[in-house]
């Protein structure tokens, strides 16, 4: 989808330094620091908002600025932001492939804060973002893509288009088809839970 | 660039705003910075000049645990910013879009210096650590463990999906959910509710015992914890 980004190598190692050498070049931390505190939010968001569970997003930023930082001399000045978003495209969906979801229930389970609310109790915009989050999960990853751009990001149509590498006019009407297919789950959603809980009332 | 605006309707809006709640959790820049080793010296010849010398500055002089969380405040605001997008859709105004460009573009220059300071662990540390203890306290794949308010959301969003995947019926799935909670949030407020949770979901699939062995655990250990009762009530009917 996005030029700039680099074939991911699967076993690209996630460690600060390797036995050769430093990660970044001392000449380069400058630099890579601009980018990651000029870009570092919006890659964390993007990545959760494509559906990174939110326990894996601190690593899967890190990991999209550990090969941009691999990649830094190659990448031209002013075209971070593009390498960052292709790079988080392609990590993304292989974070959410290999999230490890097996972990012991242990002792620590049973400490209670006692004023903590309870689950009855969450509030009514974080169960709008688990359907949001439910919604988006379930959206082509291009349409998904354009809409958090759009919608969650607030980029322009023109900035969604250069971070995509499309004409203006598909991308406006990518991000059309993106709305309607927003509408149409959140619709079919509303009507299982109608019909299920009319089964229930029956 | 002429489409007209789309009109969301307010269930839909609600949804889109929700993701005001996204926001990385404390030290997660600083984390990014040092696994990838980079440390304060570099972190201050890249400073742009101004705020974020400014606010080295100002750090000094009233003791840098205030300032860190002042800067957590700041950052919790900020996340909290986000204004739904249909407002400004029709307009496409230049000054709006070029505040919304300038904020993807570099959300957090003016705060970041002094951020790289502050501890990876937890906001309680009020001295700033050597620039090489970065590295040391960093771990590349930490996850979000501190208790800011962004934590909570996402503790609450966990825990929703856990529940909403128990109301369908798919009981596997939700303590994955759960375990992915406790593995996530291993000092989480919520962990209580996770259990009373996760004893409610054995019982709905069929494992009796198991929620059984959970809750009296529990109440050996917290006889007198408000849920106490709730699971006293839950274990004795699987009897």
């Amino acid at each position: 989808m996005n030029g700039a980004a680099p074939a991911l190598d699967p076993t690209e190692p996630v460690s600060s330094a390797s036995a050769e050498g430093p990660l970044v070049p001392a000449e380069l931390h400058p630099r890579v620091t601009r980018m990651v505190q000029a870009h570092h939010d919006f890659i964390w968001r993007l990545l959760r908002r494509l559906g990174v569970a939110s326990a894996d997003t601190d690593d899967a930023t890190q990991r999209v600025f550990m090969i941009a930082a691999r990649r830094v001399a190659d990448i031209a000045v002013g075209s971070e932001r593009s390498f960052l978003f292709g790079t988080a495209l392609r990590v993304a969906p292989e974070t959410i492939r290999s999230a490890q979801r097996q972990a012991p229930l242990d002792e620590e389970a049973l400490e209670r804060r006692d004023s903590s609310p309870g689950p009855e109790e969450l509030t009514a915009q974080s169960r709008a973002r688990a359907v949001l989050e439910e919604i988006l999960t379930a959206m082509p990853l291009e349409l998904r893509t354009v809409l958090v751009l759009f919608e969650l990001e607030q980029l322009t149509k023109t900035e969604v288009a250069e971070l995509l590498e499309l004409p203006v006019g598909t991308a406006v009407s990518r991000l059309r088809r993106a709305r309607e297919d927003f509408r149409a789950r959140l619709s079919r959603r509303n009507a299982r839970l109608g019909r299920r809980q009319d089964d229930v009332s029956a | 660039m002429s489409q007209p605006e789309f009109g969301w309707d307010e269930e839909e809006r609600a949804l889109l705003s929700s993701a005001e709640l996204d926001a990385p959790p404390p030290g997660a820049q600083n984390r990014t910075l040092a696994a990838l080793g980079i440390t304060g010296a570099a972190l201050s010849t890249a400073a742009t000049a101004g705020t974020a010398k400014a606010a080295l500055s100002t750090g000094k002089s009233f003791g840098l645990g205030k300032l860190l969380t002042v800067l957590a405040i700041g950052g919790t605001a900020g996340g909290a910013a986000l204004h739904y997008r249909a407002q400004i859709d029709a307009q496409e105004a230049p000054a709006s879009r070029a505040s919304a460009a300038t904020r993807a573009a570099a959300p957090t220059t003016t705060v970041t210096p002094a951020k790289v300071a502050a501890p990876a662990t937890d906001g309680e540390q009020t001295t700033a650590p050597a620039p090489e203890a970065l590295v040391a306290i960093a771990k590349p794949s930490a996850p979000a463990s501190a208790h800011s308010e962004p934590d909570i959301a996402l503790e609450i969003a966990a825990l929703d999906r856990a529940r909403r995947a128990a109301e369908s019926g798919n009981f596997s799935a939700a303590l994955d959910e759960l375990n992915e909670y406790d593995r996530a949030y291993k000092q989480g407020r919520l962990r209580p509710e996770a259990l009373l949770l996760r004893i409610q979901t054995l019982i709905s699939k069929g494992d009796s015992a198991g929620a059984k062995a959970l809750g009296t655990r529990f109440l050996a250990r917290y006889p007198k914890s408000p849920l106490s009762p709730r699971i006293q009530k839950l274990i004795g009917a699987t009897n």
